[in-house]
């Protein structure tokens, strides 16, 4: 599975389109002049809008939201049926019975996001090899928010 | 001891001990979908709904085949669960436009809930491991107007046209299990004196001339709640009680165990267990002069 050396290299394999972000302790969030303007002269910023992810083991591991703000500008998509939608979510790769149209580059690796038929963004993934029974390969899918929540709630315990 | 305290004290203000299991609920996140699309795709995945009727965008689930958590319209961010009542604060806050402070905002569902009409929402809260919730639910639902900071509300001062002042407090009985032996009048006497400090802060050093503040807590004691506006009104002044759209609940106390409070106190209102089937809630909306 490809992985992005930063930001830049992330967006880049979906659009040309330049993102502006800030950084927050060592988080990148999408710029907005409103935000900047309404930032207090205090310690302790922590969130500074739509985060757009954060480096990991000297790789970019992209947020949701920065796939929303993708979504509205690129046409790297694969749609998906409500069955590709739930087996996405719980983590699996896609196969061809899941897939209701993709659109942009079609050659192995390319990446793409995942949207359902309500055009919401449920993650990204790389498209597979024709010879593969998979069509696309899961890179990242929301159902990881329910594993964050339960990673959480285990720590605590 | 502690039980039989506490349900005298109720007996005193009008309230009772009673066993509620509240219904679940949901907030639509109107930034994302209509209630009317969300209430759509739900059913047809089996979920049972029917609307609030005291909130704009909020239903109660009556049942759901699955646990909600686990399906694409909460992974989506598209809602939020929350219980009925604690949708009403931010609601009554009426924000349209505008920089809100939210200033215990962890674990976030009112936060989230003022991003949907404000321009700029400031998240504060003081505790690590609660404001990690708070940025888990930011990500999830996708909000791109909120500021979040994890510091003391009373290290921070601004000119907000709006602040929720959502106070930490000693809760309620229908909240929490053996919530009698856990508390005590004295725990009581402590919580109220964090939320007046909290909210003369507020009053004072976080929003501007003509803004509002609603002050609310899941507390049904009247020293966490009628008493603390009382002291704010006294103590702090360039503050009233604003009477708030809300057709459920009680009118605030006019007195409690011997202390007498504003006539404009009524403007507030209780939600007790027993005449809602709901948690035990409290609000009140301030206007500063």
């Amino acid at each position: 599975m490809r992985k992005a050396e930063c930001l830049e290299q992330f967006v880049s394999w979906f659009t040309e389109k330049k993102i502006s972000y800030v950084v927050v302790e060592q988080r990148f969030f999408l710029c907005s002049e409103k935000l900047s303007a309404a930032r207090l002269d205090c310690a302790g910023l922590k969130v500074c809008g739509l985060l757009l992810g954060q480096m990991k083991n000297e790789c970019f591991a992209p947020s949701f939201g920065l796939l929303d703000w993708l979504a509205e500008c690129c046409n790297e998509k694969m749609v998906v049926n409500g069955y590709g939608e739930i087996d996405f979510l719980y983590g699996k790769h896609l196969r061809k019975r899941h897939v209701v149209s993709i659109s942009g580059s079609k050659s192995k690796d390319a990446a793409k996001l995942v949207e359902n038929e309500h055009g919401e963004v449920l993650g990204f993934g790389f498209l597979a090899a024709e010879s593969s029974s998979k069509v696309l390969l899961n890179g990242l899918d929301r159902g990881i928010l329910l594993k964050w929540d339960v990673g959480k709630a285990k720590k605590k315990q | 001891m502690s039980r039989a305290l506490f349900e005298k004290r109720y007996e005193q203000i009008g309230g009772r001990v009673v066993n509620v299991r509240p219904v679940r609920c949901i907030r639509v996140n109107t930034r994302r979908i209509s209630s009317e699309n969300l209430a759509k795709r739900l059913v047809g995945r089996g979920v049972k709904l029917s609307r609030i009727p005291f909130v704009s965008d909020g239903f109660y689930v009556r049942f759901s085949p699955f646990n909600l958590v686990s399906c694409p319209e909460y992974l989506l961010g598209l809602f939020f669960i929350q219980d009925a009542v604690s949708q009403i604060p931010a609601e009554v806050l009426g924000v349209s436009g505008g920089v809100v402070l939210d200033a215990c905002a962890a674990p976030g569902g009112k936060s989230m809930q003022l991003a949907c009409f404000a321009d700029v929402v400031v998240s504060v809260d003081a505790q690590p491991a609660r404001f990690e919730k708070f940025e888990l639910n930011l990500i999830r639902m996708g909000h791109r107007n909120c500021l979040g900071y994890c510091c003391d509300v009373l290290d921070l001062s601004g000119c907000f046209d709006y602040v929720l002042v959502d106070a930490p407090c000693s809760g309620n009985y229908v909240l929490e299990q053996n919530w009698f032996s856990k508390n005590s009048l004295k725990r009581v006497q402590q919580r109220s004196e964090i939320q007046k400090e909290l909210l003369s802060h507020v009053v004072q050093k976080c929003v501007k001339p003509g803004g509002v503040v609603v002050y609310s807590t899941c507390s049904l004691e009247p020293e966490e709640d009628e008493g603390v506006l009382q002291y704010v009104l006294d103590e702090v002044g360039g503050i009233e009680l604003e009477e708030m759209d809300v057709n459920v609940g009680s009118p605030g106390l006019s007195e409690a165990f011997g202390v007498s409070f504003d006539p404009s106190l009524k403007y507030a209102r209780r939600f007790w267990p027993h005449e809602l089937g709901s948690i035990g809630f409290f609000v009140g909306r301030l206007r500063k002069r």
